[in-house]
């Protein structure tokens, strides 16, 4: 076991390079940079600042620099911020986050009842309802789905606040304050979790049918067990085995940001940023950030297949 | 109900007056009869579908009493909705216009301008200009202080203009226009200081340029740097120590920094050091906004916001009964480049039929239903340097295909005109969203009647300057930022000039009479410079000038004094904003 925990963490290191020549290339090959944004400055200016910030460099010594600073866990400097880009990141990251994990938290109750219920009621009406309406969210566009959501509960009912994280101008705190965010977060959150529950919930449906028709349910129901037993003993916890896997994949997305979401509830969250950045072209926030989300995303592949072990006797790895 | 049929007559009247305006133009179409800047309206398509041009109005909330309860409740805090800065709040040193905004809240300018854009005191009470036109001598106010009530003088006018001809100033205000004597000196040279900055006494200081440049007055009174904050510690050749003072400035304006919520507000406080006195509302909060904020104006989250210029939004606004309306012109203006380096266009006749052949007011009208307006000259109406006396390009076909046969280019098989065996084919970018989506259709078949092949690529904007720096384009459309001196609008139309828009333009007469615009800081002379420039533009233009654009802002009736304008947009209104009762 600590052999092939070595040789994943070894491993690790060229898949890490390769994402960053990939995200590197990527960002570098697309039109335009950050000083051309400003159609205003000359182009003596230009040339200028094009030396300022490096852009004038060659493609592998600007890769090289960047990648030895990577290292240092240096992320650069973001261009239209002008602070650093792990300072950025930390300003909007966390915002990102609670949201991302209340969103997490509810789609994964949801989805793991319904999911189930679903599966023991196999084609009853209560089956076809929710498969109905899960498919109906999550093919609904995000962009209108959120719309839709303020002018009900912001505009018409006034129930709820149209955006942002706070009260405009507010000074809470402690409870309040706490109180004040949770109302902002709420119909962010739901947005993101009708959009996400669909999916989860087809999954967890299926793994339970396939599970139930297995050789040991049937055994334990042959000896005699009580129904919710034989479900929600026996065959809930092995069908609940691959979403191991699944949850280890929701690590980087906790992280992510939601950039149409964000956009659309004014939330200060990353995904949003991400988007402005990319508008003006700020090559290190955007290049950092990615990197951030590709390091989330192996340590994950990681996390999952350690657990998998641990919890899956079969697949073990000797 | 009195009130409600009242304004319904108002709106008939209204009306009544725009058929009326819109006859008139048709019949005076062609002539040189005088055009009222707002009357332009013309039919688009067939007469049922009518677009009227809206005039520029202010329009009173007909029941302030329908303002939102999470308005009333903030009390005296206004709130206002702003595009996400970049949190660069110290003057000069920004590259976003947001940040821009942020700052003229907290850093009133020595010389401000009106709506017409004509220079007005602002912390200068008065300024005087010597008889060869070189030196300027500024008297501040009385009592001026910082909004951490030290004494503001002549000696931070000074640290100021200093510190912009700093060797390592990376920001974007170019002072050397200005050409103050010993400015270079200091800039490129070892001078420890500026000669021609010269402080009188604590309330005056005198600078002396070395050319006249009517641009100066401004460039030399503009926002004003505490010595003894933004200077502490300054050394020549570093300015390094200024970026950890970028998010916590100090100012003499109408209101004082308190804080920066990133991605959600930025909140002041009233000055009570401000020479116009404390203001009346004690916090004012720009609340950042990721595009929409028709929503947050709606539920009152916020007092004032401008939306997309356009009559539903209009409409909207009227719907909602506790509007305050403002529509007026902004500066800019949106054009569409040529790329000079093409030898397609190197025959003015070709440039001037492709302005004649595009039907923009029928652009215009479908794109903003009516809340803009055709250009005829590079400056906006609302300023003091525009004139209707000059035609533009008015749509004419007729007149288009006559140029391009004069040009050489004949009509071929399939009706796309040829030269030498090469096809008059043009490509044309554009960023995706905005008027293009509107312009495309209607331009390919104005292009198409007049015998020009018109292609069309759509990018992002970054994406667009790059390619358009490389000299990809035939046409692309751009449009001016906001611009506060006439001048601003054909700068670039100068062969020395090196933005990368407009490149490869090379009029001597038009380099001659731009030089002009700026040699007196006469008004009525620079007029006069300017209709004589706008004249010469005509026979050589150097691109499609597009339109005038309208800014459309709400303000809850439960605020009073906001009264925006083209030039400075809400900053001047700041002092004076008053709450209201409106539940009477």
């Amino acid at each position: 076991m600590n052999g092939y925990f070595i040789k994943r963490i070894l491993y690790l290191i060229p898949t890490l390079i390769g994402a960053s020549v990939l995200i590197f290339l990527l960002y570098s090959l697309v039109p335009g940079d950050f000083v051309d944004t400003d159609p205003n400055l000359t182009a003596e200016r230009k040339a200028e600042l094009k030396e300022l910030y490096g852009l004038d460099q060659p493609l592998v010594t600007r890769y090289i620099t960047w990648l030895g600073n990577l290292f240092q866990g240096d992320l650069g400097y973001s261009m239209q911020f002008q602070r650093p880009v792990t300072e950025v990141l930390g300003n909007y990251i966390w915002s990102s986050f609670f949201v991302a994990l209340a969103s997490l938290i509810i789609t994964w109750l949801v989805a793991i009842i319904i999911g189930v219920i679903s599966a023991t009621r196999q084609y009853s009406l209560f089956d076809s309802i929710i498969t109905v309406l899960v498919f109906a969210a999550m093919a609904t566009p995000s962009f209108f789905l959120g719309l839709i959501l303020i002018k009900i509960f912001a505009v018409d009912l006034g129930w709820l606040p149209a955006g942002g994280m706070i009260t405009t101008g507010s000074n809470y705190t402690g409870w309040e304050y706490i109180f004040d965010i949770g109302e902002h977060m709420l119909l962010p959150v739901l947005v993101l979790t009708m959009l996400s529950v669909g999916g989860l919930t087809r999954y967890f449906r299926t793994n339970m049918l396939e599970v139930v028709k297995q050789d040991f349910v049937r055994t334990a129901r042959a000896k005699g067990l009580k129904e919710k037993a034989v479900i929600y003993k026996h065959a809930f916890r092995n069908a609940m085995l691959p979403a191991i896997t699944l949850f280890a994949f929701e690590l980087p997305a906790l992280f992510g940001g939601a950039i149409i979401t964000e956009q659309i509830f004014n939330y200060p969250g990353i995904g949003a940023i991400y988007m402005q950045a990319f508008t003006v072209r700020d090559y290190p926030l955007l290049m950092g950030f990615t990197m951030f989300i590709a390091l989330l995303t192996v340590i994950s592949n990681l996390i999952a297949d350690i657990f998998y072990g641990i919890a899956d006797p079969r697949v073990r790895l000797k | 109900m009195i009130k409600k049929y009242a304004s319904l007559f108002m709106f008939s009247i209204f009306s009544l007056f725009l058929l009326a305006a819109c006859n008139e133009t048709d019949k005076a179409s062609g002539s040189d009869e005088e055009r009222n800047e707002n009357e332009s309206a013309s039919e688009a398509g067939n007469s049922e579908n009518t677009i009227q041009a809206i005039k520029d109005q202010k329009l009173s909330a007909e029941n302030p009493e329908l303002a939102p309860q999470a308005s009333t409740n903030r009390g005296d805090t206004v709130v206002v909705t702003l595009q996400e800065p970049g949190g660069i709040f110290t003057p000069y040193f920004n590259s976003s216009g947001y940040d821009g905004n942020v700052q003229s809240v907290m850093f009133p300018p020595l010389v401000d301008v009106n709506e017409k854009g004509e220079p007005i005191p602002g912390l200068a009470e008065s300024w005087e200009i010597s008889d060869d036109e070189l030196t300027f001598t500024f008297h501040l106010r009385d009592h001026l202080k910082f909004d951490d009530g030290s004494p503001l003088t002549a000696e931070d006018v000074a640290f100021t203009l200093t510190l912009l001809h700093d060797p390592s100033y990376a920001g974007g205000t170019d002072i050397t226009e200005a050409a103050i004597v010993g400015g270079l000196d200091y800039k490129e040279g070892d001078a420890t200081d500026i000669s021609g900055i010269k402080i009188i006494d604590e309330k005056t200081i005198q600078i002396t340029t070395e050319k006249v440049n009517a641009r100066s007055l401004r460039l030399l009174g503009s926002q004003v740097l505490k010595k003894d904050y933004y200077g502490n510690g300054y050394k020549k050749g570093n300015l390094d120590y200024i970026r950890d003072l970028h998010l916590a400035p100090i100012g003499a304006g109408p209101f004082r920094y308190v804080k920066y919520l990133p991605g959600q507000e930025i909140r002041y406080e009233a000055n009570e050091h401000y020479y116009g006195g404390k203001p009346e509302i004690s916090t004012f909060i720009y609340k950042t906004t990721k595009g929409d904020s028709q929503q947050f104006f709606q539920t009152g989250e916020v007092d004032y916001t401008t939306l997309t210029a356009n009559a539903d939004s209009l409409e909207l606004l009227k719907s909602l009964g506790f509007a305050n309306i403002d529509l007026y012109t902004s500066t800019a203006y949106s054009y569409i480049a040529f790329n000079h380096n093409n030898p397609i266009f190197a025959q003015p006749e070709v440039r001037q039929a492709l302005n004649y052949g595009l039907d923009r007011e029928t652009i215009l009208n479908v794109h903003y239903q009516g809340l803009a307006q055709a250009a005829n000259v590079p400056v906006a109406p609302i300023s003091w340097a525009y004139t209707d006396k000059i035609a533009g390009f008015p749509y004419d076909p007729e007149k288009a295909k006559k140029l391009l046969e004069a040009a050489g280019w004949v009509e071929g098989k399939d009706g796309i005109r040829e030269k030498d065996g090469e096809k008059l084919t043009i490509y044309y970018y554009a960023t995706s969203g905005g008027v293009a989506d509107t312009l495309i259709p209607i331009a390919q078949e104005n292009y198409r009647e007049i015998g020009v092949d018109f292609q069309v690529e759509l990018m992002d904007f970054n994406a667009l300057l790059a390619r358009v720096e490389k000299g990809d384009h035939d046409l692309a459309s751009f449009s001016t930022p906001m611009q506060t001196d006439p001048y601003n609008g054909v700068q670039s139309f100068h062969s020395k000039d090196t933005s990368s828009i407009v490149s490869g333009y090379k009029n001597e007469k038009v380099d001659e009479l731009i030089e002009a615009t700026i040699a007196t800081n006469d008004i009525e002379e620079r007029k006069k410079a300017f209709h004589e420039l706008y004249l010469e533009l005509e026979k050589d233009p150097p691109l499609i000038l597009f339109g005038y654009s309208k800014v459309l802002a709400g303000t809850n009736a439960r605020v009073e004094g906001f009264n925006p304008n083209g030039f400075r947009g809400i900053s001047p209104s700041l002092p004076h904003l008053k709450i209201v009762d409106v539940k009477r």
